[in-house]
C-alpha cells in the first residue's frame, strides 16, 4: 500500500502495529510504515481513523497490542521492550498546546532542558518569533502565540522526531496560512523529522513532504505530496475536503495496485 | 514494564495499610460475641433498630424539605441579599450535631432562655421537653440539611435556560416545572446529599446520648464502657455497618433507572426571576427561617452562655485546647490529602485495571461510622500488640492505646474520601495532556507530579485540606475512643462539660469550634462564588 518499501534513511520504522482500546475498539490494525529522516509528513483521515493513536504510540503515550516501533536504530517497543516516553527523544505538540499554566513562557520553554540556559531559551523564542515574551504567562497569549511557545518548548530538548497533533485546528483562518509556513520553516531550519495530524487537506498539501491517509485504523495511502498531485493531475487543490480525498484515495489505490512503480 | 509493576505494588501496599480497620474488625468478629450480647439483643437491639429507622426517615424528610426549598429559592429567584443568604445556608453544618442538641435544650428546655425571657414579659411557661426522638430529629435536621441544600443548589443552578423556556412554551406553570422537570432532574444530586445526611445520623453519638435515645452508636459505647463488653461492641458495630449498607442500597435503588443526563449542564444558565410583594416575603422567609433556627439562634445562645461566665484563665485554658485541636486537625488534614494524592496518582500510573479500582475500597471509610472505626482499631489493635510482643518482643501498645499516630491514622481512614473525590474530579477535568507533555519533555512521573500536577491542582488541594480539617475538628465518636491521654480537642471538651450539664463551661470551646469551622466554611463558599463569577 503506497510507500512501504524499506528506506535506507528511515528514522521511524513501524511494523505491524495494532491497538485496541478496552479490548473492543480497534484503533489501528497491523499498520506498517517508515518515515525518512528530515521529512515533514502529514497524517490525514476521518475522526476515529487512528491518527492520534498512531502519534501517541510513537510517542510512547500508549502501548500497542502487537507490532514494533523503532526510532533511529533503537527499538522503542516490542513484546519485550517498552521505552518510556521520557527517554524516546520524541517531542510532541498537543492539540490544545498543553502549556503549563503556572509557568511563564521562559519556564515553559526551559522545562525540558537538563540545564536551563537563558541564551538557549532566547534563541528558541527568537526562532518562533516570540522574543520578549519570556515573562508572560500562557493565559496572556493569543492562540497563535501559545502554539509557538508549545513548539519552542518541544524543540528545546532537541528531539529526534517532532509530532504535532492537529497543530492548526485552533487557529483562525487568517492566521493559519502564515503559521503553517512558519512551522515548516522552523522544522526545515532545525532539520527535524516531523509528523503532523490534520483534518484539513490544504494543510497537508501546503507544507508536507509526504502524506499518510488512515481509514478505520488501516493505512490506506502513504506517498509523497507531489506524487499524489501527479496521479490526480493537480486536482487535489480544488478538492480540499477530506471526504472527497478518501474516495479519491481509493481510486489512487486502484491505480497504485495496477502500477506500483508509479508511486516509488 | 518495570514502572507498571512498581506502581501496582505501591498502590496495593497503600491500600493494604488503609485496610487495617477492616482486617482488625474481621479479626474482632472472629473472636465471637461478648458476655453481654444476650442482654443487649433481648433488651436493646430492637430499640437500636427502630430508633435508627425513625431518625433516618424523620431527619431525611425534614432535611429534604429544608434543603430543596432553600436551594430552589436561591437558584431560581432574585431576592435581596441572595448571595449572602446562599452562603449562610451552608453554615449550620459548622455546628456539630451534639452542640446543636445542647443549645436547643438550653433554649427551649426547662429553665432555658425562652422560659427566662417569657418570665420577663410575665408569662409562666415552663419550657418544652425536647429530649426525645422528635427533638433529636429537629436538631439533627437543623445541623444536617445543608448537605441536601448544597447538592440540590448545584443541580438547580446547572440547568440551562433552554429547559425552562421549553417548559414555558409547552404551557408549564412554575409549580409544574418544579415538580415535573427540575425536581426529578435534581433527584440524583438530592439522593447524594441525603445519603450524607443518613451517614451522619448513623454516625451521631453526642446528640443521641445527650437526649437519651438508644441508637447503634450509643449502644456501641454503652456496651464498651458501661457493660465492659468490647466484643459485643464489635458485633454492634458490625450490625451498624450492615444497617448503613442497607440504607445506602435502598436510597440508591430509589433513584431508579431513569436517565437524568439528557439535559446537560451546557448552555446559558436560566435567568433568575425577580420577586416582589408577598411572593418576595415568602421566598425570604423560606431561606431566613432555617438560617435563623440553624445558625443565628444557636450562636446567640452560645454567646449568652459565654459572656456572663467569661474569665481570663478559662479563656487561656480553652485557647490552649484550641491550639491542640487545630494542630491535630491540621496534621490529619495534610496527611489525608497527601495520602489521597499518592493513592490517586499511583493507581493511575499502574496498568492493571483491578488496581485502578482499589482506591474505591479505601475511600468507603466516610460511610463507616466513626464509632465502628474506633472500635475496630481498638479491639483489633490488641492482636497486633500481642503479635508484635510475642513474635518480635516489640512493645507497641502505646501506638494503639492513647497514641497520636493511631488517631491520625483513623482520621485519614475516615476522611480520605473527603479529600480524594474532589481531587480526582479536578484531575479528571484537567485531563492528561499536561502530564503527557511533561513526559515527552523527558520528565519522570514523580517529577511531573511534583513540578506540574501538584502546582496546577493547588487550589483543589487547599480546598481538600480545609474540608478534611473542618471534618476532623468536628469529629467526636472516633476521637472519644482513640484520643491520646494528654491531648484534648474542642469537640471533646465541649462534649464532656455538656454531659455533666455544665453548659456555661461547654459554651466557650463550642463557640470556638463553631467560629473556626464557620469562618472556614464561609471562606470556601465565598471563594467558590468568586471563582464561578470570574469564569462567567
Amino acid at each position: 500500500m503506497g510507500i512501504q518499501d524499506h528506506k535506507k534513511g528511515a528514522l521511524v520504522r513501524i511494523q505491524d502495529i495494532s491497538k485496541t482500546y478496552q479490548g473492543r475498539y480497534l484503533a489501528l490494525k497491523t499498520c506498517s510504515l517508515q518515515i525518512e529522516a528530515g521529512k515533514l509528513c502529514a497524517v490525514v483521515g476521518h475522526s476515529g481513523s487512528g491518527k492520534t493513536t498512531l502519534l501517541r504510540l510513537i510517542a510512547g503515550l500508549e502501548r500497542p497490542d502487537s507490532g514494533t516501533i523503532s526510532i533511529g536504530h533503537e527499538e522503542m517497543n516490542s513484546e519485550t521492550t517498552f521505552v518510556d516516553p521520557a527517554r524516546r527523544g520524541v517531542g510532541m505538540v498537543f492539540q490544545n498546546y498543553a502549556l503549563f499554566p503556572h509557568l511563564t513562557v521562559a519556564k515553559n520553554v526551559a522545562y525540558g532542558l537538563k540545564r536551563s540556559a537563558a541564551s538557549k531559551i532566547d534563541e528558541l523564542l527568537e526562532l518562533v518569533g516570540l522574543s520578549g515574551y519570556q515573562k508572560k504567562y500562557p493565559h496572556e497569549l493569543s492562540g497563535g502565540e501559545q502554539q509557538r511557545v508549545a513548539l519552542a518548548r518541544t524543540l528545546a530538548p532537541s528531539p529526534r522526531l517532532l509530532l504535532l497533533d492537529e497543530p492548526f485546528s485552533n487557529l483562525d483562518a487568517d492566521l493559519k496560512s502564515g503559521i503553517r509556513k512558519e512551522v515548516r520553516r522552523i522544522i526545515k531550519e532545525t532539520k527535524l523529522t516531523a509528523m503532523f495530524i490534520t483534518h484539513d487537506l490544504v494543510d497537508a498539501l501546503d507544507i508536507a513532504d509526504e502524506i499518510i491517509l488512515l481509514d478505520q485504523g488501516s493505512l490506506e495511502v502513504h506517498c509523497q505530496i507531489k506524487e499524489l498531485a501527479d496521479l490526480e493531475g493537480h486536482q487535489p487543490k480544488l478538492q480540499a475536503s477530506l471526504d472527497r480525498l478518501c474516495d479519491r484515495s481509493r481510486k489512487i489505490l486502484e491505480v497504485v495496485g495496477s502500477n506500483p512503480k508509479k508511486t516509488q | 514494564m518495570r514502572d507498571t509493576s512498581a506502581w501496582s505494588v505501591a498502590t496495593l501496599a497503600l491500600v493494604l495499610i488503609l485496610s487495617i480497620p477492616y482486617i482488625a474488625f474481621a479479626s474482632g468478629l472472629m473472636a465471637g460475641t461478648g458476655h453481654k450480647w444476650g442482654h443487649l439483643t433481648t433488651y436493646f437491639l430492637n430499640k437500636f433498630f427502630i430508633n435508627s429507622v425513625i431518625l433516618i426517615i424523620g431527619v431525611g424528610f425534614i432535611s429534604c424539605l429544608l434543603g430543596i426549598s432553600t436551594a430552589w429559592v436561591i437558584s431560581r429567584y432574585e431576592i435581596p441579599g441572595r448571595k449572602v443568604w446562599g452562603i449562610l445556608l451552608y453554615l449550620p453544618l459548622a455546628i456539630p450535631t451534639y452542640i446543636m442538641a445542647y443549645i436547643y435544650v438550653g433554649l427551649v428546655g426547662y429553665g432555658g432562655t425562652f422560659v427566662k425571657l417569657g418570665q420577663l414579659v410575665g408569662t409562666n411557661a415552663s419550657g418544652i421537653n425536647i429530649m426525645n426522638i422528635y427533638g433529636l430529629i429537629w436538631v439533627l435536621s437543623l445541623s444536617l440539611f445543608p448537605y441536601v441544600y448544597a447538592a440540590a443548589r448545584a443541580s438547580f443552578s446547572k440547568r440551562p435556560a433552554a429547559l425552562r423556556e421549553t417548559a414555558t412554551l409547552l404551557g408549564a406553570s412554575e409549580s409544574k416545572y418544579f415538580f415535573s422537570i427540575a425536581l426529578p432532574m435534581a433527584r440524583p444530586a438530592v439522593i447524594g446529599g441525603l445519603l450524607l445526611v443518613c451517614m451522619e445520623v448513623l454516625n451521631d453519638y453526642g446528640a443521641a446520648k445527650y437526649f437519651g435515645i438508644n441508637t447503634f452508636t450509643t449502644g456501641i459505647f454503652r456496651s464498651w464502657t458501661a457493660l465492659r463488653d468490647l466484643q459485643s461492641a464489635v458485633y454492634l458495630a458490625g450490625l451498624l455497618i450492615a444497617f448503613a449498607i442497607v440504607v445506602t442500597v435502598l436510597i440508591r435503588l430509589s433513584r431508579g433507572r431513569k436517565s437524568f443526563a439528557t439535559a446537560s449542564a451546557s448552555g446559558k444558565p436560566a435567568k433568575r426571576i425577580k420577586l416582589s410583594g408577598r411572593k418576595r416575603l415568602l421566598a425570604l422567609l423560606v431561606v431566613a427561617l432555617p438560617i435563623f433556627f440553624g445558625l443565628i439562634l444557636p450562636v446567640i445562645q452560645l454567646f449568652s452562655w459565654v459572656i456572663p461566665a467569661f474569665d481570663g484563665p478559662s479563656f487561656v485554658k480553652n485557647l490552649w485546647i484550641a491550639i491542640q485541636s487545630l494542630s491535630v486537625a491540621a496534621l490529619a488534614a495534610f496527611l489525608t490529602v497527601i495520602t489521597a494524592i499518592v493513592l490517586l496518582y499511583f493507581s493511575k500510573w499502574n496498568d492493571l485495571a483491578l488496581i485502578k479500582r482499589l482506591p474505591n475500597l479505601s475511600t468507603v471509610g466516610y460511610a463507616i461510622p466513626g464509632a465502628m472505626i474506633g472500635i475496630a482499631l481498638f479491639s483489633g489493635g490488641r492482636y497486633f500488640v500481642d503479635f508484635a510482643a510475642d513474635t518480635f518482643g516489640w512493645r507497641i501498645g502505646y501506638l494503639v492505646y492513647g497514641g497520636l499516630p493511631i488517631l491520625i491514622y483513623a482520621y485519614i481512614f475516615r476522611f480520605l474520601a473527603v479529600a480524594y473525590y474532589p481531587l480526582e474530579a479536578t484531575s479528571l477535568r484537567l485531563g492528561n495532556q499536561l502530564a503527557e507533555a511533561s513526559y515527552t519533555l523527558g520528565k519522570s512521573k514523580l517529577d511531573t507530579l511534583w513540578q506540574i500536577q501538584i502546582p496546577v491542582l493547588k487550589p483543589a488541594i487547599w480546598a481538600a485540606v480545609v474540608l478534611v480539617f473542618i471534618d476532623t475538628l468536628k469529629e467526636l465518636p472516633l476521637t472519644l475512643i482513640l484520643k491520646p491521654y494528654d491531648i484534648d480537642t474542642l469537640a471533646l471538651v465541649a462534649y464532656n462539660y455538656a454531659e455533666e450539664e455544665q453548659m456555661t463551661k461547654a459554651a466557650l470551646p463550642a463557640l470556638m469550634l463553631v467560629s473556626v469551622v464557620g469562618l472556614l466554611s464561609f471562606l470556601i463558599e465565598w471563594s467558590k462564588n468568586s471563582t464561578s463569577k470570574n469564569k462567567r
